[in-house]
């Protein structure tokens, strides 16, 4: 038999084959941005229409013929054999969603990859800049060689496509086979597929010629995330409930009434015909058992390193804020000189935490040497904001600090720096709750993680600081008070807007939508409100379900301190204000109430830790469905559980 | 012009970074996994496989592979490949490296001495489906010609064994009549107990194109909903094992309807008034009960497949694994020849082949017979390979002797003393692992030739020869349209092993007959086989290796070169009469049942990511990954009143044996019915109970009882 032209073999010229010959075309020299202004504009503007500014001249993607695919994983198989891929990496990958009753079963599968979107939130997530989104075809293509392994890009990608090896730290992805579409070849896996279920073309061509392309089917997150440039034909009826074969606790309903109808096909057989769209909603999936203890185990993940992190963080800034604000409250008092002792304490003491907090944090990164990559993304990044104002929050801290030893205390200088530590504190939680707040991660994408954060600041923080005055200092409770309050009004504030988080959680979409329209700057939940709320709504099971006992011990907690300070604050205005008995119960309460305080410190940052933990276990990421053993969180954890994972040939990696 | 978009954040212009995986020269080859016969080159570098692709415009695969070739590669390099002879006096003890004049001596005066000890029978040899065609002939030459047993068989009984036996009754010969390409022409598919999605991927891509080209009716029939099943127009959800029922269902209708070719049956077919009186029973309202399957779907299909102009069937394992495997062929032949629908394009009764080279092993490996689809039990037959080989016509014996699935209770019984195995892992693929596993350690004498020095059944042996794998040495397959393959070496076998056919003339001399196998060319192994098969259905002589590398592949029979598509075209059988037989078959249900006890039917199956079991694909990550441990589907239904969720364990209890396995739950499998795939060590055969059919001895791997347990975690 002749050579074939399946493959890019030497046939293809060496010169052809490497992209960069094409592309050396230089950049346009001026400057866009990274200038002061730009950057605040960046920092503080919403991204304007997505569509336009990532425009390509002619975006090329992939065509879905959901009914054709067979799962026979020949386009994965042929994807990873071409990228050399280990059998734990995966660019494109086959899942499937499921319905009806033997024998009117019917099994979609999906095959997906990257779908090289017109708002490539990776593109925009990625703090190194390791993304590009190419003007020819519009593909969007990772350099895993600029990558520094954050995985944000993993987070807001609804689909899976960036691939995060744990072995090597960084992201890899689908390139769209570019080196093939140079040499005018159709990129592998759509080449392989044995069904007639891939095709690749221009997206707008292919929406001309098939007036009815569909850009969503079940199991498929909201296309309006991120614009995906995939589309999809699926005609043959499915029944109203689609169900996953992995653990997710996902499940697809349709949402019109059923418009199906039966025809004739062309060999005179009956043929149902389908025109229903699903959304993703939460169903007695298989795993959501609630009668079962879950260990503490389950409440360590991935992002345990980030669970310190954060929490570090937000506690030193309203530990800073609450030192800073102490001048203020303190003034006539006369206590100048005995605060400076265990404020400086205070001061190295969080400096320190922040320190060993951000190296926590950079070590979480798969290649924490790179981290001074972290800024290349200004323009897009919220996370590249956040390390920008994290910091400046440090280093003006360390300044602080510093500043505070040589004695410059007092000084215009100081209340000028203080005041910018201050707002970098500020901002970096801001910037840091821009993060999670992501469509892709429904259960995160609610202002109540601004709330989170910020009370994790304002409860820690005045705990923290009142109890070290009051136990180092002579100063009288009274003046900590204030610091109670705040504390506990934080608390109150945070019980509230949780109960709200939780009743939009389970909600119908449409009181999403109004709530939406309230928060509507704060939240970029407003296009992807429907097909998401599955994936909102499991987070609201797992948490009254599988982790009831941390949610209820996180709570318990949240009350006890809340009762606690509410009490401590009554004694203290009470018998600092109105007392006129004898002193000796003024002492008392003097010396008992900085012991009350550090308990309460210690039943706060109890509950914090729970509920920071359940924020990351809790969260259901908008996903591709999978399979029992592909891309299936259960199976993946059962694997690691009875060391299955041991053996590379099971594809799951260790870590 | 290409230029960077505006979201990029580096001032330098982006290389895109593509894995190059160069290529010093690509090999062509035959697949060695199944019996589609793609046609495949393996890319060389540095004398190391690193890449296949597939032929552009074979005739088979067109250029497409499925998962397990886009990988194949991968098998050459996997681990635990047999590098060197092994050997140990008890299976107990650890292996020892030993030269291959030390493996072969001691293997050869093991043979003998067994012979002459207990007799010439008490010595077995099990081959094969998945060695090249000149690989078999020279076995079977050596065995037949030289040892003197009769005890020789494949493992093909495990898998095609019914197919022969039924083409062998109706049509008087081995050999699959139709091709692929009658997909192009067909006006109705008939698909039994074929889950040619998974089984045969890149069958069902011819099909999938000819279904895109032009729409047929595709019936599927199979009590699993399989993807193929869900893609067919019709999916007939079956009661095991009732096939039978449901063929002479479909007779009967074509006959009350009138809508049988009359003038085929009595110009091409004999004995046809025995089939009538026997199906005036099997109405589709009788049948309705047994199969499950409701009379008026019974006669919707009778009437689509009796009014094609061309209509064909295509089966596998569902019906070959089954007590009534060979009838249920037979049925299906019955129903084409009732309609006429066999020897013109679109219209045939086509068994899709399992191994690689099964068809090799029927042509010419001389198990069942004597090469060239000749009988042992023929006397003009004997004569000729006797005088052709030069040995003692009296030498051979006058019937054929045990299959390979009676050569395993005869090693139970003590008969059996000696064992060669030959690219074969019956400790894994064999019913009741259990007793083959008892039975293997009986052996006085076991030597296990295999590509992987830790296929299971290595455990037991006392002697390991190390093989080359496909692609490591040249020869052919034959796929299940006839078509003869051809393999080009492209690397070396790993250090010291060597290709099967080097082994057999090694041990030819070692036996003292190395005069019957004097070269190691497969050429000449090719031209002898060659020669005599001129005349016979499966002629190979106007075929060469460079005409097969040039066609993709030629359909036997091939005097003049010609490929032939289609067997039959002239209505002419190999019976006695030259016409095809018609034969009446009764259903008689002996499989074990679901009851209280074991309330549960047992469905074994194959995954397109495995392959046989899992000696290869199981070793190569990107393939074990889709399904790493065995698995249990159930349905829904069942799984709630037991309380299970995927990803559960639970215990699989048959009267043979036990295993532990996760549960997947699923709609796809009927309530009251699991499916287990069989590919794992250790797994579903341990349950099965694999009746025998009465003809083709192939055992019902499909059909047993089980009861399932929750396994309640600590």
């Amino acid at each position: 038999m002749s050579a074939s032209n399946i493959k890019s073999d030497s046939s293809l010229s060496s010169s052809r084959y490497d992209l960069a010959v094409d592309i050396e075309t230089p950049l346009p020299q001026k400057a866009e941005y990274g200038e002061a202004g730009e950057i605040a504009k960046a920092l503080f503007q919403n991204s304007c229409d997505p569509t336009d500014e990532f425009k390509a001249t002619q975006q090329v993607g992939f065509i879905f013929r959901a009914d054709n695919c067979i799962g026979c994983h020949s386009c994965e198989a042929a994807c990873n054999e071409k990228n050399g891929l280990p059998s734990h990496i995966a660019w494109r990958k086959v899942g499937y969603v499921e319905g009806g009753t033997y024998p009117d079963y019917t099994r979609v599968n999906i095959s997906m990859a990257c779908n090289h979107c017109d708002d490539p939130v990776c593109l925009k997530g990625c703090p190194t800049g390791a993304y590009v989104k190419y003007q020819d075809t519009g593909a969007v293509i990772v350099d895993s060689d600029i990558c520094f392994g954050c995985q944000y890009c993993t987070w807001v990608c609804p689909y899976e496509a960036p691939a995060f090896n744990p072995e090597t730290g960084s992201v890899t992805k689908c390139n769209m086979c570019v080196d093939r579409l140079d040499a005018g070849l159709q990129p592998m896996c759509v080449d392989a597929c044995l069904g007639h279920a891939l095709e690749f073309g221009a997206i707008d061509k292919y929406e001309r010629d098939n007036p009815a392309a569909l850009t969503h089917i079940a199991g498929f997150p909201d296309p309006s995330i991120s614009k995906p440039n995939v589309r999809f034909d699926q005609r043959r009826s499915l029944p109203t409930t689609m169900k996953r074969a992995d653990t997710e606790l996902i499940q697809y309903q349709s949402l019109t009434s059923s418009n199906e109808n039966t025809r004739i096909n062309e060999i005179g057989l009956p043929y149902q015909s389908s025109g229903k769209t699903y959304s993703a909603s939460t169903g007695e999936n298989h795993g959501s058992k609630t009668s079962k203890r879950v260990p503490w185990s389950s409440l360590h993940s991935h992002e345990t390193s980030l669970v310190v992190f954060t929490l570090l963080a937000q506690f030193v800034v309203g530990a800073f804020l609450s030192l800073w604000s102490l001048p203020l409250i303190t003034s006539g008092a006369g206590l100048k000189t005995s605060l400076v002792g265990p404020t400086q304490a205070i001061l190295v003491g969080i400096t320190t935490l922040l320190a060993v907090g951000l190296g926590i944090s950079t070590a979480h990164l798969g290649k924490p040497w790179r981290c001074y990559r972290s800024l290349n993304n200004l323009r897009y990044s919220w996370v590249s904001r956040e390390i920008l104002a994290m910091g400046l929050f440090f280093g003006s801290l360390t300044l602080f600090t510093a500043l505070t030893f040589l004695g410059v205390s007092g000084s215009w200088a100081q209340w000028g720096l203080g005041s910018a530590v201050a707002m970098c504190g500020i901002a970096s939680i801001f910037t840091m709750s821009k993060i999670y707040m992501i469509p892709a991660r429904p259960f995160w994408n609610h202002p109540h993680t601004w709330v989170s954060f910020y009370s994790s600041a304002f409860v820690l923080g005045p705990y923290l600081v009142a109890t070290v005055l009051g136990l180092l200092t002579a100063i009288p409770v009274i003046f900590l008070a204030a610091f109670t309050a705040v504390a506990l009004t934080t608390q109150m504030i945070q019980m509230t807007s949780q109960r709200g988080h939780l009743q939009d959680l389970a909600s119908e979409p449409k009181v999403n939508n109004k709530r939406n329209r309230l928060f509507g700057p704060l939240s970029t939940n407003t296009q992807a409100s429907l097909h998401v709320q599955g994936e909102a709504q499991a987070s609201y099971d797992q948490l009254l379900g599988k982790f009831e006992r941390f949610q209820k011990m996180r709570n318990a907690l949240s009350l006890v301190t809340i009762s606690m300070s509410a009490i401590t604050l009554v004694a203290t205005i009470a018998t600092s204000l109105f007392w006129r008995g004898p002193s000796g119960v003024m002492s008392l309460v003097n010396s008992v109430v900085p012991w009350v305080t550090l308990s309460l410190f210690v039943t706060v940052l109890a509950g914090e830790l729970i509920g920071r933990a359940l924020f990351y276990s809790v969260v259901t990421p908008t996903t591709m469905p999978g399979s029992l053993f592909i891309k299936n969180r259960g199976f993946e954890q059962l694997a690691r559980d009875t060391g299955l994972a041991n053996d590379p040939m099971v594809g799951v990696s260790l870590h | 012009m290409r230029s960077l978009l505006k979201g990029n954040v580096d001032r330098q212009a982006r290389k895109v970074k593509v894995r190059q995986n160069p290529v010093d020269c690509w090999a062509y080859t035959t697949c060695g996994y199944c019996s589609t016969g793609c046609g495949i080159e393996v890319g060389v570098k540095d004398a190391r496989a690193v890449s296949v692709r597939g032929t552009n415009a074979h005739p088979v695969n067109q250029g497409k592979l499925c998962l397990k070739g886009i990988w194949e590669f991968e098998a050459i390099n996997a681990p635990n490949r047999g590098t060197h002879p092994l050997m140990r006096e008890e299976p107990t003890q650890p292996y020892r490296r030993v030269s291959w004049d030390a493996a072969l001596t001691q293997t050869a005066t093991e043979f003998r001495r067994i012979m002459d000890t207990y007799g010439p029978d008490a010595l077995a040899v099990v081959s094969t489906g998945q060695i090249y065609t000149e690989e078999f002939y020279a076995l079977g030459k050596l065995v037949r010609g030289g040892l003197g047993t009769n005890n020789y068989d494949g493992n093909t009984t495990l898998c095609m064994a019914s197919a022969v036996s039924g083409y062998k009754r109706s049509f008087g010969s081995d050999g699959p009549p139709g091709c692929y390409d009658d997909f192009d022409e067909t006006e109705c598919l008939l698909a039994f107990g074929s889950n040619l999605v998974e089984c045969h991927p890149v069958i069902y891509y011819r099909l999938k194109m000819a279904l895109e080209r032009r729409r047929f009716p595709v019936i599927v029939i199979d009590p699993r909903v399989t993807v193929f099943a869900q893609n067919a127009d019709i999916h007939l959800a079956i009661n095991p094992g009732t096939d039978l029922v449901l063929l002479n269902a479909l007779a009967h209708v074509i006959l009350e309807e009138r809508l049988a070719d009359q003038k085929y049956i009595e110009t091409h077919t004999s004995d046809f008034d025995a089939f009538v009186e026997t199906v005036t029973k099997y109405s589709p309202e009788y049948a309705e009960p047994i199969t499950g399957i409701p009379a008026s779907s019974t006669r919707k299909v009778a009437r689509i497949y009796g009014n094609a102009n061309a209509a064909m069937s295509i089966w596998t394992m569902g019906i070959n694994q089954s007590v009534h495997g060979s009838d249920g062929v037979v049925a299906i032949n019955n129903l084409s020849l009732l309609t006429g629908n066999i020897g013109k394009p679109g219209a045939t009764s086509l068994s899709i082949t399992g191994q690689c080279n099964a068809m090799g092993t029927r042509e010419f490996s001389s198990c069942s017979g004597l090469p060239g689809y000749r009988l042992l039990e023929n006397q003009e037959h004997r004569a000729q390979i006797a005088q052709y080989w030069g040995v003692d016509e009296s030498f051979f014996p006058l019937k054929r002797g045990k299959t390979m699935t009676d050569i395993f209770p005869s090693i139970e019984a003590g008969t059996i003393k000696g064992l060669w195995l030959i690219a074969t892992n019956p400790s894994t693929s064999m019913p009741q692992t259990q007793r083959i596993e008892k039975s293997l350690r009986n052996l006085e004498f076991l030597v296990v030739q295999d590509v992987f020095e830790n296929v299971d059944s290595s455990e037991f042996a006392h002697v390991f020869l190390p093989a080359a794998m496909w692609a490591e040495k040249t020869g052919t397959f034959t796929n299940s349209e006839r078509r003869v393959g051809l393999v080009r070496k492209a690397v070396d076998p790993p250090v010291e092993a060597r290709s099967d056919l080097e082994i057999f003339c090694a041990m030819a001399e070692k036996l003292g007959v190395g005069h019957l196998l004097p070269s190691t060319a497969p050429e000449v192994m090719f031209d002898e086989f060659k020669t005599i098969s001129k005349g016979r259905p499966c002629d190979y002589s106007g075929l060469s290796y460079d005409a097969l590398e040039r066609e993709g592949g030629i359909q036997w029979p091939a005097p003049t070169g010609e490929g032939s598509p289609r067997l039959y075209t002239d209505g002419l059988f190999y019976t006695a009469n030259r016409k095809a037989h018609f034969i009446a078959l009764e259903f008689h249900d002996t499989n074990e049942r679901p009851d209280d006890q074991y309330p549960f039917w047992l469905n074994t199956g194959r995954v397109i990511e495995h392959w046989h079991t899992r000696t290869k694909t199981g070793q190569i990550g990107n393939l074990n990954k889709f399904s790493p441990v065995p698995y249990v589907e159930m349905n829904s239904i069942d799984a709630n009143r037991l309380g299970i969720n995927s990803l559960d364990s639970v215990r699989v209890i048959s009267r043979r044996g036990q295993i532990t396995v996760i549960v997947q739950v699923t709609e796809c499998v009927a309530p009251r019915m699991v499916f287990i795939p069989f590919h794992f060590a250790k797994g579903a055969n341990f349950m099965t109970l694999g009746l025998l059919d009465p003809y083709s001895r192939q055992p019902a791997f499909k059909q047993s009882a089980v009861k399932i347990e929750k396994v309640v975690s600590s």
